[in-house]
């Protein structure tokens, strides 16, 4: 049994089989099998080794005509080692003699070979030292693959466990069968992290190394309350979570009666409470939950899973999806986000050095014109339907916004003159996501109906920290001062010009915080659907008075540490009672 | 895998590698695939070192680079043939043509 800790980004409990996706690196761990099984695992490695050999000769028939006399040495030195009988018949007595499962055996082996290859001095020979980590690639990827499962074909619940999970990949999660997510990499607010609290899948993020240590079918169990991921528990362990397990259960179903109930604080004030999305069919859950509109819809997915640009048509299927759950409750659309994937960079003639602050977003959709149009007009199609609002992403000057708003008119003006009905008056926002957005925000404020304020982008900026970075994590933390007193002025700046604004990011759902959001002034929060109910448990126990206190006193701290330690103390009662 | 060492004949050589890149890969493949078509069992020590002469894998790890001095040993059935075939390739000078393709 072994035990490893990250950060908890998802609460829940899942107690389930792994399935281990694409470990690049392919660090074996140490792993025996029981003697009975000892002769599978020699017939896997024999497999293993006909397939390689397979797969090489396929090489050198294909490329034949294509490759120069020194590719062809490397791949016949391959196929050679790939058919030394003495090679396998080593593997196969470590099999035999230590009870090593096969990949185990081919990295023990491969490598004292290796090692002695390159305590050489002659260069010829050291340099065989690659060809043999090759090999041992490639034997592996054969053994590996054959235990791993793609997550299409799943029948039962289970545990995904990677170095980190792509957007793509996460947009073909099918909830029923995906129990738990455990990565490598990861922060508080990677799109792991965003995407588990939104479906409501227990997740644990930057693990280390919990790739390497997981072999595909363990059990593990993925502790999205304490940041544990435990790899074949015995059973007492087993025994421990499940009550555990119930036990939060139970304590779901309790906050699930809230869900008709107002937010409002103990002293009368409403709270707007929206839900974040991705998918249309998180809108039924918001919904569920409590939610009284969409803060954030999120539209990169339909750029992602497609291998197309999308359609107007597709754009506007979306949209309507999720208005038809909330009648005349507010939706706010916000324009593709994207860049530093590979939507944008298949693109490219060269890829950029820095993406994340490079053409992305609203910067890529006003060189992409044609593609920001199509878009726009889904989004005023869906606003003849419903309480449809549009917003920018990653606005960090007046100028992108008064481009936006231009190429809007432009569209609208198409529109009428084709007869396509819209809500002429359909309101336009942007996120305040960058320092210098933040900073001007009483000049932008002037020129649009609303901010949305993404706090994960605003902190990661302003603190210069990548907020999917495991190694920086603990320096990402929104009690900054910097980050307490930008969110004060921006929502000043928005109160002035008189227009609304909401927090979208994940500090909306961060129960430490949310009373300081509120104590600075914010009313409407938007955040992940699983966790509005428990939003709105806090907001129904506390009084604004004390809100502002909070706040007025944090605002006043100069390091982060005073201010979280200050925190705690205060909401103890209010935040650890039921766990 | 077992070999049957039919002690027919035993037929030893004393080798000198010639060639600047020692036995590398060429070579080395050249001899692991001609010595596995022969019925008898052969060996080639270094020193202390005695390897499998039909394994590339042991055969590289002998390191034998220009000036190695190798014994190399054939026995069985068609041990004579063996031993004259395979220490030509031993000792040749240079491997400048590129490998067949297979």
């Amino acid at each position: 049994m072994e035990i490893i800790k990250g950060i908890a980004v998802s609460p829940g409990v899942a107690i389930c089989s792994a399935v281990v996706l694409d470990a690049e690196e392919m660090r074996i761990p140490r792993r025996t099998v029981k003697a009975e099984q000892a002769g599978a695992e020699v017939e896997r490695l024999k497999k293993a080794f006909g397939d390689a050999v397979r797969e090489v000769n396929n090489l050198q028939v294909a490329q034949a005509g294509q490759w120069d006399g020194k590719i062809k040495d490397i791949f016949a030195v391959h196929l050679h080692f790939l058919r030394d009988k003495t090679l396998q018949k080593q593997i196969r007595e470590l099999i035999q003699k230590e009870r090593y499962t096969a990949e185990y055996a081919v990295s023990v082996v491969l490598r004292e070979i290796a090692t002695h290859f390159a305590s050489t001095k002659d260069t010829y020979i050291s340099e065989r030292v690659t060809d043999i980590y090759d090999i041992e690639r490639r034997l592996l990827r054969h053994l590996m693959g054959s235990r791993r499962e793609d997550l299409d074909h799943l029948t039962a619940p289970v545990a995904v466990v990677a170095h980190d999970v792509t957007p793509t990949q996460t947009a073909s999660f099918d909830r029923q069968f995906v129990a738990g997510i455990a990565t490598d990499a990861g922060g508080r607010t990677s799109h792991t992290a965003i995407v588990a609290r939104s479906l409501g899948i227990p997740a644990v993020v930057a693990c280390t190394n919990v790739t390497a240590r997981t072999a595909a079918g363990d059990t593990v169990i993925i502790d999205g309350h304490r940041g544990t991921v435990v790899i074949n528990p015995d059973a007492a362990t087993i025994a421990e979570y499940q009550r555990y397990a119930a036990a939060g259960l139970e304590h779901l179903a309790e906050l699930d009666e809230l869900a008709h109930l107002p937010a409002v604080t103990t002293d009368g004030v409403n709270i707007g409470l929206l839900g974040n999305i991705e998918f249309p069919s998180e809108a039924e859950i918001t919904k569920l939950k409590g939610g009284q509109g969409i803060g954030l819809y999120r539209t990169e997915f339909l750029y992602l899973e497609a291998d197309h640009e999308p359609t107007e048509e597709e754009h506007y299927q979306a949209y309507r999806d999720v208005l038809k759950v909330f009648g005349r409750e507010p939706i706010t659309i916000r324009t593709v986000d994207l860049g530093a994937d590979k939507f944008t960079q298949r693109r490219r003639a060269s890829p950029e050095r820095n993406p994340f602050l490079g053409l992305r977003s609203i910067r890529y959709c006003l060189q992409n014109l044609s593609m920001f149009k199509t878009q726009m007009r889904a989004i005023l199609r869906a606003s003849a339907e419903g309480n449809v609002r549009i917003m920018f992403p990653l606005v960090t000057n007046l100028m992108e916004v008064r481009q936006a708003k231009w190429i809007l008119a432009e569209v609208k003006e198409d529109m009428e003159e084709q007869g396509v009905e819209f809500d002429e008056n359909m309101p336009v926002g942007t996120m305040i996501e960058t320092p210098a957005a933040a900073l001007t925000a009483g000049d932008i404020a002037d020129e649009v109906d609303f901010f949305s304020v993404g706090t994960n982008d605003l902190i990661q900026y302003t603190l210069a920290v990548d907020r999917v970075n495991e190694n920086v994590a603990s320096l990402y933390s929104p009690a900054h001062p910097a980050v307490l007193h930008l969110l004060r002025e921006v929502l000043q700046a928005a109160r002035r010009a008189n227009i609304g604004i909401h927090v979208c990011g994940e500090m909306a759902s961060d129960l430490e915080f949310v009373p300081v959001l509120l104590g600075m002034g914010y009313d409407e929060l938007s955040l992940a659907p699983p966790m509005l109910p428990e939003v709105k448990k806090l907001i129904r126990s506390l009084s604004l008075a004390e809100c502002r206190r909070m706040a007025r006193k944090v605002l006043s701290f100069d390091t982060d540490e005073q201010t979280i330690s200050y925190l705690r103390t205060e909401l103890e009662g209010l935040l650890y009672e039921a766990s | 895998m077992v070999e049957e060492q039919t002690q027919e004949q035993s037929f030893e050589r004393r080798v000198v590698i010639r060639n600047p890149h020692g036995l590398h890969m060429r070579p080395a493949m050249d001899f692991v695939d001609r010595a596995s078509r022969f019925l008898c069992a052969v060996s080639l020590q270094k020193g202390g070192e005695r390897v499998d002469g039909k394994s590339i894998m042991q055969l590289a790890l002998l390191r034998a680079t220009q000036g190695t001095e190798l014994r190399l040993t054939t026995s069985g059935q068609d041990a004579g043939e063996a031993v004259e075939v395979l220490a030509a390739i031993l000792e040749k000078e240079s491997y400048d043509s590129p490998a067949e393709g297979r």
